[in-house]
This record gives C-alpha cells, sequence and structure tokens, in this order.
C-alpha cells in the first residue's frame, strides 16, 4: 500500500493528534504526521540563535534591573488612583489667566480641596503669582501635622457663627492655607461666580491675584464673567498674568 | 508533548539566579532557548526574526523577576510573548503599504556549503512552505505546540480564543498537512 493511500485512509483523530503533538508514540498509520512534527521541531533549531540586539546585551551583562515580583492587584489600585488624579488634574491644574475662575481657585487658596487637587492648585497659584502658602507636610491624618491640628473646629462648623451647623462656606477656618491673603468679609454663596451683573473682573479682584487685576475689562469681552450656567468657561476675560519686565502690552487669553 | 529539558535538570537554579539578576543565568537562557523562539518566528515568516527574538528576549529578562512556575511555564511564558511580538509585527507591516511577503532565500545559507548544510536548508525551506499554507491561526496553533511546547489551554490564552476553538483549528492543521502531502507525495 502507498504511503499516499495510508494519508488519505489515516487521518488523525484529536487522541491521536495530541499524542503526535506531546512526542507519544503511534500507529504506523500516522508516520506522515509525525514525520511533519519532528521535521518541524528538527529545523526550527536547526540555526544557531541569533546575536543579541544592543538593548539585550546590556540586560544580559546585568546593567539593568530586573523587575521584581509585584502584586497583581497593586496594578489594578495603581491604576486606578492614577485615573483619579488625572482627571483631577485636567480639569484644576491649568489655570494661567483663568484666576478669574475664583469658584476652584478660590475653594483652592482656602484649602478645601482635596490633598492632590488643592496642592496643585496651590502650585500653580504660587508660580503666576507672588502667593505663597504654608507647605502642607503629608496628607491629612500624617504624622507630619502639627500638634493639635483638628483640635479646633470652625464657628461655621459649629453653627455658633450663622446658627446653622455644618460648614457652608460663609466662615474659612483662619488654620486654612491663604488665610494672611483673604479678603476680610469671606465670600458667601450668594457671592459665587455667575452672579447677575457680577463679572470676571469682580471676582478678581476678591482672589490673591487682585493686585495684578487690570483697572478695566478687556472692551470685548461678554457679559463678564459669564454666569456659568452652561457650564464652559467665562467670555473673555482679561488676563491676570503679570507682564513680565519690558512688555507693556495687554495679554490676551490664551 | 515532547518534554524537552533544555536546561539540563538545572532550570530551578538558572531562574533563581536570573531573578536576581546574575547575568551568566540570564545568557543561559538566553542562549537556551533563543534559537527555538527565533526557528519558530522564521517558521510564521517573521520579517525580521533576528530583531524579533532580541524584542522577545528584553521583555522577557525584564520581567523574569516576576515569573513562578516551572520549567514548562516558563517555556510557555516565552512563546506567548513571541507569538504577541509576532502578531504585533504582522499589524505594523500591514500598517506599512507596500511590505510583501517575505523575500526569497531568506534563510541564510551555513557557512560551509556542505551537502547536510544543504539539505537541512531544504528540508527547513520545505517546512516553511507546508506552514505557509496552512491557514495562519492553524499555523499558530500547530506551531506554538510543536516548538512552544504549550498546552491548548496555553496556546488558548496567547491566541486569545477558546479551548474548543484551538482544538478545531489544531485538528483541521492537522488534517491540512494531510492533504498536502496526500497531494505531493511523502516529501518529508
Amino acid at each position: 500500500m502507498s504511503h499516499i493511500s495510508q494519508i488519505r485512509r489515516s487521518s488523525p483523530d484529536d487522541e491521536t493528534v495530541e499524542a503526535i503533538v506531546r512526542g507519544r508514540p503511534v500507529d504506523a498509520r500516522f508516520d506522515a504526521w509525525v514525520a511533519f512534527a519532528r521535521l518541524v521541531r528538527t529545523a526550527a533549531v536547526d540555526l544557531p540563535g541569533p546575536g543579541p540586539s544592543d538593548e539585550l546585551a546590556v540586560i544580559l551583562r546585568g546593567d539593568i534591573e530586573i523587575t521584581q515580583e509585584r502584586d497583581p492587584m497593586d496594578v489594578g489600585r495603581i491604576a486606578s488612583v492614577a485615573a483619579k488624579v488625572a482627571t483631577l488634574g485636567a480639569a484644576k491644574v491649568v489655570l494661567g489667566a483663568t484666576l478669574a475662575a475664583a469658584g476652584v481657585t478660590g475653594a483652592g487658596a482656602a484649602g478645601v480641596l482635596p490633598g492632590p487637587a488643592g496642592d496643585a492648585v496651590r502650585s500653580a497659584i504660587e508660580t503666576v503669582t507672588p502667593v505663597h502658602f504654608d507647605d502642607r507636610d503629608g496628607d491629612a491624618g500624617s504624622a507630619d501635622h502639627q500638634d493639635g491640628f483638628g483640635d479646633e473646629v470652625s464657628d461655621d462648623a459649629t453653627g455658633e457663627s450663622d446658627g446653622d451647623d455644618g460648614v457652608d462656606g460663609h466662615t474659612i477656618s483662619e488654620e486654612a492655607p491663604g488665610s494672611e491673603h483673604r479678603p476680610d468679609q469671606a465670600g458667601s454663596p450668594d457671592d459665587g461666580p455667575g452672579q447677575p451683573d457680577s463679572t470676571g473682573l469682580d471676582r478678581a479682584n476678591e482672589t490673591p491675584a487682585a493686585p495684578n487685576a487690570p483697572e478695566t475689562p478687556d472692551p470685548g469681552a461678554e457679559g463678564g464673567g459669564g454666569d456659568g450656567s452652561d457650564g464652559g468657561p467665562p467670555g473673555s476675560v482679561p488676563s491676570t498674568i503679570p507682564s513680565p519686565p519690558g512688555r507693556t502690552e495687554s495679554h490676551e487669553r490664551p | 508533548m515532547a518534554q524537552v529539558d533544555r536546561f539540563g535538570g538545572e532550570f530551578d537554579g538558572v531562574l533563581v539566579a536570573a531573578r536576581s539578576g546574575e547575568p551568566w543565568a540570564l545568557e543561559r537562557i538566553f542562549t537556551t532557548l533563543s534559537p527555538v523562539v527565533a526557528g519558530y518566528l522564521r517558521m510564521q515568516g517573521s520579517h525580521e526574526p533576528d530583531d524579533l527574538t532580541s524584542e522577545v528576549f528584553v521583555a522577557v529578562l525584564r520581567r523574569v523577576g516576576s515569573f513562578r512556575g516551572d520549567e514548562a511555564g516558563f517555556r510557555s511564558w516565552v512563546f506567548t510573548i513571541a507569538h504577541r511580538r509576532l502578531i504585533d509585527e504582522r499589524r505594523r507591516l500591514v500598517r506599512q503599504a507596500g511590505v510583501g511577503p517575505m523575500p526569497a532565500g531568506y534563510d541564510a545559507p551555513a557557512p560551509d556549503d556542505a551537502e547536510a548544510d544543504v539539505l537541512r536548508s531544504l528540508a527547513r525551506e520545505r517546512v516553511r512552505e507546508l506552514c505557509d499554507r496552512l491557514v495562519p491561526d492553524q499555523r499558530d496553533v500547530l506551531l506554538l505546540r510543536l516548538l512552544g511546547a504549550m498546552t491548548i489551554e496555553e496556546v488558548a490564552t496567547a491566541m486569545g480564543r477558546s479551548v474548543g476553538a484551538v482544538k478545531a483549528l489544531q485538528r483541521r492543521g492537522f488534517r491540512a498537512v494531510g492533504r498536502i502531502l496526500e497531494r505531493e507525495g511523502v516529501p518529508l
């Protein structure tokens, strides 16, 4: 019988295929497949292995630190935290000439944003203005806090100041960063952004950047600071970024 | 599958040393497995099997510290990385317009053009031709099983397919090999 006819009549079943793949003995009818498997294995290693690339050579010399075992759960946790920080950062950190949007920056200056976001806001404010915030070491609950931190509760929270229990923003603790730059009368909810007839310049004048705000708004500005009802950015708002020495022209909002 | 002990029974010790960054262990892993990985990539029609082999082992050796298992598991892990690098290369080539099939004679001749070398070269070429004529997924399964010594389940994971699908591909791949051999005589 020709080998060809053997092949035609002897297609291996799953069990035989498995045996051939694993190198176990099978019936002689399947010799062609056995030979195929053997040839594949032989041909694959018939040539010597290639030399290493430059990058691989560095690793083979032991010049690169080998990644140690990491708990797979850590990867998920790290990714989750990174995602949260990214969303905070994208929305809050880019300040530049938008200091007039006092809702966020005021909150950041007042220290009521969560730690990482608040730090980012304060850092950005320090970058564009001469304002300096006292360093906060670590997050809440860290051993680096000053003694007695948290012992004092604001009058606003206790209701002593306004008769309403709970913090409603009417009173800001003197312990919150930026207190030395805060206006005598803290903003109230009624003075929030977007109130009728208020402009961004009005709000700018209430922020630490006030010394750098222009005297008059940009003639092209529409509606001043905007009422924020559409959730979008305010209209054309004059820049409050101080001009570098030697430049006198007004800055357009980036 | 043929439980090939490529580390001479010393895999556990080599692995411990490699995870500590010992150069001799890293070199041992590379020299032991790079020929078969390169062979797999060549048979899969990789355009740059040598470069791709290095990429595979850069990935393997950077992460060897996190590997836990025996030699079979390690080999499976290496081939999974190799297969995915191969897929990446294929996708890159597809995106690049005008990339054609491998040029003929990519398989460099042995330095000594003795008869044995010629015969081996012909055999390699023949095997590659056979593999080329398989459906790509069938070829992937057969080569991962034969060269990577991977189980059905490991191949399924590497390819992102179900176990049932891999079994079917394996079965059809073997039958296709049989049909080729039947049509063309027994070339092996």
